[in-house]
């Protein structure tokens, strides 16, 4: 027997988890799999976005109020001001006020997507100069030269305290949770949409050539500069969008929660399990992991009778063997990308068949 | 004025990241994996020595050799469970990295496994290792030191002697530069593959082992340096054994060095930004020289060094 | 077809996860099926009865609750000295609810958060599915103020044995926090300072979420003991470190410029270092003793090192600390039955003293325990209700206490522990207690003739 309860309580988080985690996966998928840059920062524009959210509107939001306005500097990222702040800032303005709410959801959004393509953009400097592996570490230690830095100058979210963010769902309680997962699903709903649709624009399949060989995009006369820059700056912002709302949803940011190995290498394991350069692959391989995932947490402890050390540690050594297992078995992913129509097969089959008949 | 036991440290502390770079560069050359798994096998280099000691007893230091050895053969193992079949099969880049990625969260574990063991039935204080207390001084010079600054030594000249003088490392550097040719030659590249992989491993547990000499261990130290090791390597560039030495050496000691100019000049509270310096060290290097320092043409720069421009 | 392989794997990992939670429902709390064994004379009857689903009175079967440790991560070994406390607590709960005739036990399910704020995000939600409603740790503030969103939204009780920032000092929350937060801990290190004859402190902290708290309200408290004693005095910019790391020549050599520069300003006997930092105070130690001017000092601790291993192992670090006599004010009194019970079991274990926060983990288990089994309920706001009196009434590991507004420890005496070499041999002892209520020093008598 199970109870609802609980078992909606997973799928709740499973969901949250899921829509978060896609839209970082396919940002990177888009960086990656379709555009060829070997993006092993992935973490630098989430954190990037996650900074904003916590950083930045809630002194947007103190300045507006006249007697906040003097906290809306420095002094905002003070743990002893901002956690009794930016609780005012939730009780005053937007627990009542579900309009002023969404507002500053999309404004967040907004900005954390500006400021992640601006990240983009600078991140392009390198890009372009450096191949493969060197650009990758270089992308690497970017992530965690902005986590460290955070994470020591309190004046950016208030260093190792961390700073509470201005709460966008309170309005909707005692549903709020249920309010995040909404409109997280809606948002990774529409970010799928629009990589799909990127993917089979003339802009995606000038990566795809680039990727697929560089030289010969070249002399179609393709400029490689700055189709890299174009998907750097693309993806960047979704990335920044994901870490914005992830910050909001749990409602406290703290510069090192950005670790690489969540932002950067589970999207990466995320994407190898999907299927790299195909978008449905990416939300299949999200969801699947995330699963798998929670039940190995979950079904470990009943392991402990049967093995001689402390059941703990079979999470990340089951994560460690799922990994190799898809990577030996299943490299190209579950489902593996294929050539993308730009019209439907059955036009182009109509097409075919109306030219054999004027041939004939 | 800089201390003397501080430069020691910083020396000692250079010269294994140069060791653990030069493992991940030798590994990268061979068989184009970044190895992840190098960040436990460090950690493990240090619990060997660790563990042997405290079972065993005699010095630490005579377990050094051993310590590296049995990382050599983690790494050995990594080859033949997975890394040699991704690799028959032409696996990309990602994939390869991201197969290694597991193999260190399975060494991880396997790792916190020993120091659970350690700490319940030995009732030894396993989650912070300290062997510092074990070293001595020979001549004023912490042994830590000096046998650090041997080992880069003599494994500079050795690897140049091996890859040239013998018919293995020849035909290593062979199959390195073109893999079918060496088939081709009859040299066997999997025994090449894996000569590398043990190579690399016992250099990560050699670093590991030593590093244990100045600084404590705990189980997640290989993942705490695994960035400074990369840097060590990238800035190397990445296609050069000498190159990976000399940019770990010079990441290790930009580190120090940095930290030590940057806290006397700004105060104390610099002291937390440690991890920065080599990282900016490298993206500074890597803006200059994208081919790392492997990729100096170092004949051409001995030219114009010497007026003698081409 | 590749796709309906791919539909079918979805679907038998989704039944799997149902069917896997049916299974966990029998473990969990509320649960279905119970049984009860009852002794009567000499024939024993063990009943198993399928009961409706939560909400009736009566705790029956097994109770699960969570703990959020960091396992690994820096903190590993502190992770470890709290697991060894809680499944002790957890066994001696089990044989006093078996002894009442209680008719359910508890159940401690211990999860690993690896230092890492989002993996104990995950983890609490994850609990939280698995039926879990109370939760002792997550250790640190920074996890603590990640998970207390969810936490109070949905209810989940938390007991956090070592979070002390005082940010988190919050009213009716869903957060309670047996170690007091550092406001406390400022004023009673400021005194020790003041008191040792020591104007200008130098301090030295770990730069994560403690030490940084820490620090700060030390500062500030000794700022203003000054200015009411009305002295002269300073607080140095000092040496933030970073967390992770594990070697201190750079640092130490710093600390030694500094402590160098004021000695010849103020005098060796006005100055004095103030270390905030965990285990690594062993590795600190070691480097210190190179530095002639780093011996000539007064050195005082926090509850972080008070009672730590390696500062008595370590035979380097353990001699720095005797020479300089190195102070650690822990928020626990030391001369507690209990206190002595808990420290032998983990010795035993371990081979080990435990920390000071294992003690308060041990105590959160059993309050939770008591708790529980007073409202007969598995229920986060009824346990929430009535846990601030249970604490009042229970003398614990941690010795007696009570929560404050905000559900932290209340206030507490700090008792002064000092390395200290006795037949040669080094060992933790009691060098003075400090008073809340007086803000004085109790000297030990022993340790009375080595004070300024």
């Amino acid at each position: 027997m199970i109870e609802l309860g609980q078992l909606y309580i997973l799928i709740r988080y499973i969901l949250i988890d899921f829509a978060i985690s896609m839209i970082v996966t396919l940002s990177l998928n888009f960086e990656l799999g379709i555009a060829a840059i070997a993006q092993f920062g992935r973490v630098l524009a989430v954190e990037i976005g996650a900074y904003v959210a916590g950083g930045l509107t809630g002194r947007i939001l103190a300045y507006t109020i006249p007697e906040l306005r003097q906290y809306s500097g420095a002094e905002y990222s003070n743990h002893l001001i901002n956690f009794k702040l930016v609780d005012t800032i939730n009780r005053t303005l937007l627990e009542h006020n579900a309009l002023l709410s969404i507002g500053i959801l999309i404004l967040t959004l907004a900005l954390a997507a500006i400021i992640g393509g601006i990240v983009g953009w600078l991140t392009s400097y390198p890009a372009i100069r450096l191949k493969e592996a060197y650009l990758g570490i270089t992308l690497l230690a970017f992530g965690d030269v902005v986590m460290l830095i955070a994470q020591n100058y309190d004046p950016i979210v208030g260093a190792t305290q961390g700073v509470s963010v201005p709460d966008p769902f309170r309005w909707a309680r005692p549903y709020s949770f249920e309010a995040a997962l909404i409109i997280a699903l809606i948002l990774a709903g529409l970010t799928f949409i629009f990589f799909e649709m990127l993917v089979r624009s003339p802009f995606g399949r000038a990566l795809k050539a680039m990727r697929d060989d560089e030289v010969a995009a070249k002399v179609y006369g393709k400029d490689i500069v700055k189709l890299r820059t174009y998907a750097l700056i693309i993806g960047s912002a979704f990335a920044a969008m994901a870490g914005a709302y992830y910050t909001m949803y749990i409602g406290s940011c703290k510069a090192f929660t950005y670790t690489r190995l969540t932002w950067t290498f589970w999207p990466w394991a995320f994407m190898m399990l999907g299927g790299t350069g195909n978008n449905v692959g990416i939300a299949v391989g999200v969801l699947i992991f995330v699963i798998v995932r929670t039940i190995i947490i979950n079904y470990k402890t009943y392991l402990e009778p049967f093995v001689p050390f402390d059941p703990i540690w079979l999470e990340p050594m089951f994560v460690g063997v799922v990994i190799i297992l898809l990577s030996v078995f299943r490299p190209q992913g579950l489902i593996p990308e294929k050539p993308a129509f730009t019209i439907k097969k059955r036009r182009i089959r109509s097409i075919i068949e109306i030219m054999r008949k004027q041939a004939s | 004025m800089i201390e003397p036991s501080l430069v020691y440290k910083a020396l000692a502390y250079s010269s294994n990241i140069a060791l653990m770079a030069a493992g991940i560069t030798m590994i990268y050359m061979s068989t184009e994996t970044f190895n992840f798994a190098h960040a436990s096998k460090v950690s493990w280099g240090m619990y060997f020595v660790y563990t042997f000691y405290n079972f065993f007893g005699g010095h630490p230091y005579i377990y050094v050799p051993v310590a590296a050895i049995l990382t050599g053969l983690i790494g050995v193992a990594m080859y033949l469970t997975f890394n040699r079949y991704l690799l028959k099969r032409g696996a990309g880049m990602i994939t390869l990295m991201m197969s290694t990625l597991g193999a260190d969260l399975i060494l991880l574990a396997l790792l916190n496994i020993l120091a659970d063991y350690l700490s319940r039935v030995h009732k030894l204080y396993s989650r912070q290792i300290r062997m510092e207390i074990y070293d001595f001084t020979v001549a004023g010079i912490p042994f830590s030191t000096l046998i650090a600054l041997i080992i880069v030594v003599t494994l500079t000249a050795s690897i140049h002697l091996f890859l040239t003088k013998t018919k293995f490392g020849i035909a290593m550097r062979a199959t390195i530069e073109n893999p079918n040719l060496a088939g081709i030659l009859g040299i066997n590249p999997e025994l090449v593959y894996l000569t590398s992989w043990f190579i690399g491993g016992a250099l990560a547990g050699l670093g590991g082992a030593l590093l244990v000499f100045i600084m404590a261990g705990y189980p997640v130290i290989g993942q705490y340096l695994i960035v400074t090791m990369f840097a060590g390597s990238i800035v190397g560039g990445l296609y050069s054994i000498y190159g990976s030495l000399l940019g770990g050496f010079l990441v290790g000691l930009s580190e120090y060095l940095g930290i030590w100019w940057l806290s006397t000049l700004f105060g104390g509270k610099m002291l937390a930004y440690r991890q920065v310096i080599p990282l900016v060290a490298m993206v500074v290097a890597l803006l200059f020289f994208p081919q790392g320092l492997g990729g100096i043409k170092w004949g051409k720069v001995a030219k114009v060094v010497r007026g003698e421009r081409s | 077809m590749e796709s309906k392989l791919i539909a079918g794997v979805i679907i038998a990992l989704i039944i799997g996860i149902i069917i896997g939670y049916g299974g966990a429902m029998v473990a969990a709390p509320g649960a279905q099926t119970v049984t009860t064994t009852v002794t009567t004379g000499a024939a024993t009857v063990t009943t198993t009865v399928t009961a409706p689903g939560a909400g009736g009175p009566g705790l029956t079967g097994e109770v699960t609750i969570g703990a959020l440790l960091t396992l690994t991560g820096d903190l590993a070994s502190y992770g470890e000295n709290s697991k060894v406390a809680i499944e002790y607590a957890e066994q001696e709960v089990n044989q006093w609810l078996s002894s009442i005739g209680a008719g359910w036990s508890l159940k401690v399910r211990i999860e690993d958060t690896a230092t890492d704020p989002k993996t104990a995000a995950d983890k609490i939600r994850i609990l939280h599915a698995a039926g879990i409603k109370i939760v002792v740790g997550p250790m640190t503030s920074a996890e603590v103020s990640e998970i207390k969103s969810y936490a109070d939204t949905n209810q989940i009780l938390v007991v956090s044995q070592s979070s002390t920032s005082p940010a988190l000092s919050i009213p009716d929350d869903f957060i309670f926090r047996f170690c007091p937060d550092d406001t406390i801990q400022g004023p009673a290190a400021a005194r020790i300072l003041f008191d040792l004859g020591v104007r200008y402190v130098i301090p030295v902290w770990r730069g994560d979420t403690w030490g940084d708290g820490v620090e700060e309200e030390t500062a500030k408290a000794f700022r203003e003991l000054l200015q009411k004693e009305g002295v002269e005095g300073d607080w140095h910019e000092g040496i933030r470190y970073a967390p992770g790391a594990k070697e201190f020549s750079v640092e130490v050599a710093q600390l030694n410029d500094y402590v160098t520069d004021w000695i010849s300003k103020y005098g060796a006997d006005k100055v004095g270092i103030y270390y905030v930092g965990f285990d690594e105070a062993s590795i600190f130690a070691g480097e210190a003793t190179k530095y002639d001017a780093l011996k000539q000092v007064v050195w005082v601790g926090s509850d972080g090192t008070a009672g730590v291993t390696t500062l008595v192992e370590q035979a380097d670090a353990a001699a720095f600390s005797w020479e300089v006599k190195w102070l650690h004010p822990i928020f626990a009194p030391t001369e507690n039955p209990k206190y002595f019970k808990l420290r032998d079991h983990v010795m035993n274990v371990l081979g080990r003293e435990p920390d000071a926060y294992a003690y308060a983990a041990y105590d959160a288990v059993w309050v939770i325990a008591i708790s529980l089994n007073m409202v007969q309920d598995y229920d986060p706001v009824k346990v929430k209700a009535v846990l601030p009196q249970v604490v009042k009434t229970y003398m614990g590991a941690s010795g007696y206490f009570e929560l404050n507004e905000n559900g932290d420890r209340a206030y507490s005496d700090y008792t002064i522990m000092i390395v200290r070499k006795t037949d040669g041999e080094y060992k933790w002892d009691v060098a003075g207690v400090w008073r809340y209520t007086t803000d004085t020093i109790e000297w030990a008598e022993w340790f009375k003739a080595y004070l300024p």
